[in-house]
């Protein structure tokens, strides 16, 4: 591999970034009301430009209050789950790690399905409960994943497969014993689901929150890169292992525990998108991490716009896209690589 | 390995520059969010009238309304019902009855709807129910786009009938719903004195069969079948509950109830059932003791009074006898090809 210089990182993010402007544009343009790109130009030009009062109605509603909005989420969602995935694949030394891997979602829906029976009125509720059965779930197998006090990759492992079957035998306890009807509404957010406006206040919560998590994931690149070769081989080299694996591990859950709060659980992103990037661009982590997130950002993104569109009006869930479009992605790239 | 070290100095001016790539995003990402996130009431309206919905949301409604988008097809059928067909901007995908309803603008699903499309509509009120598949949170994000969204959240054929009532003063057309309304409650006192004394007959209402879900005792489809003088056999507080078929086999309803528009179909899918160990031990299988009502049954809107008609006639004839147009002959009844009276 080529050693990785400055010039690479910024050339790839740029291109990257490039490719992100282009499929938000798309995204942008494709929808179940059409605008021509014209319009699309023309609107976007007077709110650049600070003539907002020129903007037509249409556009305001449709674009500014729903379109954007959502295209920023899927953004958002995208790369947390990317770069959570990136993260989890380093610190548990396995491939098949993804965010999902260790029960996250499945904790997230358990919390935002006792919210929906304690307080179903208040919409910021759900996110927040999600949240917090998300960082419990992880906290639970985070502790049951250690041997003799050191994080063991193996029982981290099995811990998180466990606590996510059992949870989702909770789950359809929960869905099929309680009286309340809101509940199966929980069955269609399981499968990922962009659709629901998020307030203001907690998207900001969010950005700041990716920005932190995702940031200290970075510091670690170059730890991280070591440790890909062996925990004892990165102890030798000067690699304060237990503090990476923590800072890592916190922050990818953070990261999980965002995403699943706010759109379900999108599956694939995580497992996907930084296996395409490393087949890409190379695994060290120093350019991994930011090109996974610009790659999550798009994958989401993308996704999100064919699932508005296909059947439009009807919205397909977006974790069925990505589910659908990502297997034979991945498919193509491993036998391309292997031959 | 080398290189992991080599170019340490690299990696920190990345950082650097790919921190500030960050910030500016973010940066364009706050020029661009929409800071107003309520919209104004339609020009030309004559104020807001606050209500409280159903499910005891406040709701703001401009006045007058003339552009309504219905969640659910029992919504649509209600709006129809109440001579509002015309103000009905925007339907989900499965809103079939009255078949006009089907030519209005599609929203997509009950569960997901298109919030885009809906907006697009510029609906004065959305309608959604707690009994139609319409998530609180789809109540909840049109709600932020600053739409008025009034939710039903009936349990019971008294409660269907003030909804419609209600959603008749809501849109402006009192007078209809009233007339609606009192027609309603005339035809169901005629069907309870025709009952009166009649013992309730025990049935089964299969709302699906693999597996098999029948309805609680707290949904409007119970008190329907109570209505019709009959009874599920299964009681339960959940309102669509997983029914064990040995429980079922245990009770031996007298009748088993299919809800379809499409009894062909169901005949056939009944027919197959028929063949399965613990369906065919069902008496009510056995002898042929079925009824297929039309999906109406299911649905929390003025023709729910029909069908609690068809089903009191299917299961109770001779209290029905002195009609000219009389009850279904045979047990087998197929209602769904009667005329939908009463709901225009």
């Amino acid at each position: 591999m080529r050693p990785l210089t400055l010039r690479r990182t910024v050339w790839t993010c740029v291109f990257l970034a490039a490719v992100l402007l282009g499929v938000m544009l798309l995204a942008l343009r494709l929808g179940a009301v059409p605008f021509s790109l014209g319009d699309l130009g023309e609107n976007l030009w007077w709110l650049a430009s600070g003539q907002s009062e020129r903007v037509s109605t249409d556009f305001r509603l449709i674009m500014v209050e729903i379109r954007f909005p959502r295209i920023l989420l899927g953004m958002l969602v995208g790369a947390a789950l990317s770069v959570a995935g990136a993260g989890f694949q380093a610190l548990l030394r396995n491939p098949l790690a993804d965010p999902y891997v260790l029960g996250v979602s499945s904790g997230a829906a358990v919390g935002a399905i006792l919210s929906m029976l304690a307080a179903p009125t208040f919409p910021w509720i759900t996110p927040l409960a999600a949240f917090l059965g998300a960082t419990a779930t992880i906290a639970g197998v985070y502790f049951l994943g250690r041997r003799e006090g050191q994080l063991d990759s193996g029982t981290l492992l099995l811990a998180g497969i466990i606590s996510a079957s059992f949870l989702s035998a909770i789950i359809i306890f929960l869905m099929t014993t309680l009286a309340s009807r809101d509940i199966r509404g929980m069955a269609f957010w399981l499968m990922g689901d962009l659709s629901t406006a998020l307030p203001p206040g907690l998207l900001w919560i969010f950005v700041v929150f990716f920005f932190a998590a995702a940031g200290a994931i970075y510091t670690t690149a170059s730890d991280l890169n070591l440790l890909l070769s062996g925990e004892r081989e990165a102890m030798h080299l000067g690699v304060d292992v237990t503090r990476v694996k923590l800072v890592v591990y916190v922050s990818a859950s953070v990261l999980t525990g965002l995403a699943v709060s706010v759109s379900g659980a999108i599956g694939y992103v995580g497992l996907l998108v930084p296996h395409v990037i490393r087949m890409c661009f190379g695994s060290d982590y120093r350019l991994l991490i930011p090109t996974a997130a610009l790659g999550g950002a798009i994958a989401v993104v993308f996704a999100d716009t064919l699932a508005r569109t296909v059947v439009a009006p009807t919205e397909l869930p977006v974790g069925a896209m990505t589910a659908i479009a990502g297997a034979p992605v991945f498919i193509y790239l491993l036998r391309k690589r292997l031959s | 390995m080398a290189s992991y070290y080599g170019n340490g100095t690299g990696t920190r001016r990345s950082a650097r520059v790919l921190a500030i790539a960050m910030v500016a995003l973010a940066g364009l990402a706050t020029a661009l969010w929409p800071h107003s996130q309520t919209r104004q009431p339609a020009e030309g309206s004559a104020g807001l009238v606050r209500v409280t919905d159903e499910t005891g949301r406040a709701v703001s409604v401009p006045q007058p309304v003339r552009r309504i988008v219905s969640l659910a097809p029992n919504l649509t059928e209600t709006l129809f019902a109440l001579g509002l067909g015309d103000r009905v901007v925007g339907v989900t995908d499965y809103c079939d009855y009255p078949p006009e309803a089907a030519t209005k603008e599609h929203i997509g699903g009950p569960v997901s709807p298109n919030f885009e499309k809906i907006a697009a509509l510029r609906p004065d009120l959305v309608l959604a129910t707690r009994a139609g598949g319409n998530r609180l949170s789809t109540v909840h994000s049109l709600e932020m786009l600053g739409i008025a969204v009034f939710a039903t959240d009936p349990h019971s054929v008294d409660e269907v009938i003030l909804s419609t009532e209600r959603l008749g003063e809501l849109a402006g057309a009192n007078e209809q719903g009233r007339l609606v309304a009192a027609g309603l409650r005339r035809r169901l006192s005629e069907v309870a004195e025709r009952l009166s004394g009649s013992e309730l007959t025990r049935v089964l209402l299969v709302v699906w069969p693999e597996p098999l879900i029948t309805v609680g005792r707290h949904t409007f489809i119970a008190d329907a079948l109570r209505r019709a003088g009959a009874e599920n056999v299964i009681q339960t507080a959940q309102d669509w509950p997983n029914a064990s078929l040995e429980e079922v086999a245990r009770r031996q309803p007298e009748y088993l109830i299919f809800a379809s528009d499409h009894s062909d179909q169901t005949n056939r899918q009944i027919a197959e059932l028929g063949r399965l160990p613990g369906w065919r031990s069902l008496d009510a299988m056995r002898n042929k003791r079925v009824i297929v009502l039309g999906e109406a049954i299911a649905r929390p809107a003025p023709r729910l009074v029909d069908s609690i008609e068809q089903l009191a006639r299917a299961l109770h004839p001779e209290r029905f006898s002195l009609e000219v147009t009389g009850a279904p002959s045979s047990a087998l009844a197929s209602a769904s090809s009667l005329p939908p009276e009463g709901t225009r």
